[in-house]
């Protein structure tokens, strides 16, 4: 039997803010398998983001213990890198330098340092970029960038916080191909958090729906890859696509008449 | 996917002007010689035609507001200030007033206040930024400082100056460190303000990149916090210069604020004229030196 790539154990968190106390997630158990594409989808704001920072080592967890291949998560690390929802690149350091960092912090001897920056920008479709700063950049080429990154520093499990969810459809869908080829490339362990049905339906291996800081239904998605957009056509795949928007609380308001 | 041409200037400065700053303060106090040039021409034609008008209403002009060519003759007279030396006799040991006397009192003047200034700004940055970065990466500490910071900055800076020349005397070392004092808040604050700006996003992703503390604070934090410290600096300086004038006008011997005392208790006005003129050029100076020098770092938010 293989080790799980991250294990929760009676997780919970709970914010003490201002506005009392907010119970952000609650007794969680999940098991993730190496290799698996795991969405964690939900309604904003009922935990999700909390539960991919608890992985990251981010945050602590208030109760409940966070294994990582089998050994105890007690910060950040290298291995569960994430790219996250905000603009993350550095804007002090140029393109190609933002890469090379995340080589460097991972180990890379400098003079093969050049040749990786290079290859990981060509993945991504940004080999004329090295040299430019980010801010010569637009959001969806900076976003690349930062999967450029994540994917320079050589993760065993690589978070993703609504990485794509203020870009244009045509740049998310370059974006899905990118993390979908880099995903079936490397192998990696890829939690991605949404709250977009067609996102999951197109990357996902597994689904974990999460309300009010609980896992409510965890799916199996079992659709052919590579899955392109005429999956909204399949019938097993609109099923799907109707179990998770009842999931979100999305009403549908002629169904909702036909049922009456 | 369309690829943009970042070869060309255009594109690049269209591109800059669109991708957003994440950061809310942005330096652009950039003082050209031409700007300079215009305020000093415009400075020169304003006096002149004051000078006009007081003329034919105070019976004694030149005391008022004298006019330029008064002034400019007034100029040789300024070599009262030099102090002997590179073979020319102190006009108080019996020299002539001349220009090369002139020039020289102006010249030293002007390297003793500088270099007092530089001193005690220099100092101030080094203090004032290690102090601003340990006390803004911890929250109780930036608590804790919060007020004494506040109750320093209101103290009135001058009013503190008799007690700088009781403990070092009317001396350059009583200079230096009343500049280092009126600046090293200003310098504090900056700081503590800027670490605390640098968003969380930045630090949180070094850190699943796998940074060590030490390489989180040369590769993130230096480098974020840069423009905003940069704006502090820059105000800093202009405070520098206030000082180290206050310093040698009200005692401390030497440099351009010394000559200013000894031209106003003469009544002097030329002479106070050519002074401030120098002291204006050079402040002015400072502060377009010290946004070049800052420019290079910051070429990436251009």
């Amino acid at each position: 039997m293989t080790t799980p790539a991250i294990e929760l154990r009676d997780l919970s968190v709970v914010f003490n803010g201002e506005a009392g106390r907010v119970q952000a997630l609650s007794n969680i158990n999940l098991t993730i398998d190496p290799g698996e594409f795991v969405v964690l989808i939900g309604p904003s704001g009922q935990g999700k983001s909390t539960l991919l920072n608890v992985i990251a080592g981010l945050l602590k967890p208030t109760e409940g213990e966070i294994l990582a291949h089998g050994e105890a998560v007690s910060g950040p690390s290298r291995e569960r890198a994430m790219v996250f929802q905000e603009d993350t690149v550095f804007p002090w350091m140029r393109v190609g330098a933002n890469v090379d960092w995340a080589l460097k912090l991972r180990g890379v001897a400098p003079d093969e340092r050049k040749a990786l920056t290079a290859r990981y920008l060509e993945e991504v479709g940004l080999s004329h970029t090295a040299g430019a700063w980010p801010r010569e950049l637009s959001g969806g080429m900076r976003k690349r960038v930062s999967l450029a990154t994540a994917f320079a520093a050589d993760p065993e499990v690589l978070l993703m916080d609504e990485p794509f969810g203020p870009l244009d459809f045509v740049t998310r869908s370059t974006l899905h191909s990118i993390v979908i080829r880099l995903w079936s490339e490397e192998r990696k362990t890829i939690v991605f958090v949404t709250h977009d049905v067609d996102e999951t339906l197109l990357l996902a291996d597994r689904v974990l729906v999460i309300r009010h800081g609980e896992i409510v239904d965890d799916l199996r998605l079992d659709f052919a890859r590579p899955r392109t957009d005429d999956l909204r056509a399949d019938p097993d795949a609109i099923a799907m696509r109707r179990r998770l928007l009842d999931q979100l609380g999305v009403v549908d308001p002629a169904r909702a008449a036909l049922a009456r | 996917m369309t690829t943009p041409d970042l070869t060309s200037p255009l594109r690049r400065r269209r591109l800059a002007r669109t991708a957003p700053s994440p950061f809310t303060t942005r330096v652009r106090t950039v003082t050209t010689v031409r700007s300079l040039v215009i305020g000093f021409t415009t400075l020169l034609v304003v006096w002149q035609l004051a000078s006009m008008v007081v003329a034919r209403t105070f019976a004694v002009p030149e005391q008022v507001l004298p006019s330029i060519p008064d002034i400019l003759g007034e100029f040789k007279g300024l070599s009262d200030y030099w102090k002997g030396g590179l073979g020319l006799k102190a006009v108080q040991d019996g020299g002539d007033q001349t220009y090369r006397g002139a020039v020289l009192a102006l010249a030293y003047g002007a390297w003793t206040t500088t270099l007092r200034m530089l001193a005690g700004f220099t100092l101030a940055c080094i203090v004032g930024i290690a102090l601003g970065i340990v006390i803004g990466l911890s929250a109780r500490l930036r608590r804790l400082s919060l007020g004494p910071l506040a109750l320093l900055a209101a103290l009135p800076l001058l009013a503190m100056l008799p007690l700088f020349s009781f403990w070092f005397g009317a001396t350059t070392k009583a200079a230096i460190w009343f500049v280092f004092y009126g600046t090293v808040v200003t310098v504090v604050r900056a700081t503590v303000n800027a670490v605390d700006n640098v968003p969380r996003r930045y630090t949180d992703q070094a850190r699943t990149l796998g940074a060590t503390r030490l390489q989180l604070f040369r590769r993130v934090l230096l480098p974020a916090i840069l423009p905003e410290l940069r704006a502090g600096l820059t105000l800093a300086l202009t405070f520098a210069w206030s000082m180290v004038l206050g310093a040698e006008l009200l005692g401390v011997q030497g440099g351009l604020g010394a000559m200013m005392s000894q031209a106003i208790e003469f009544s002097a006005l030329g002479r106070m004229v050519f002074i401030s003129g120098v002291f204006i050029i050079l402040a002015a100076a400072s502060v377009t030196a010290f946004s070049r020098l800052t420019g290079r770092l910051l070429r990436w938010m251009a």
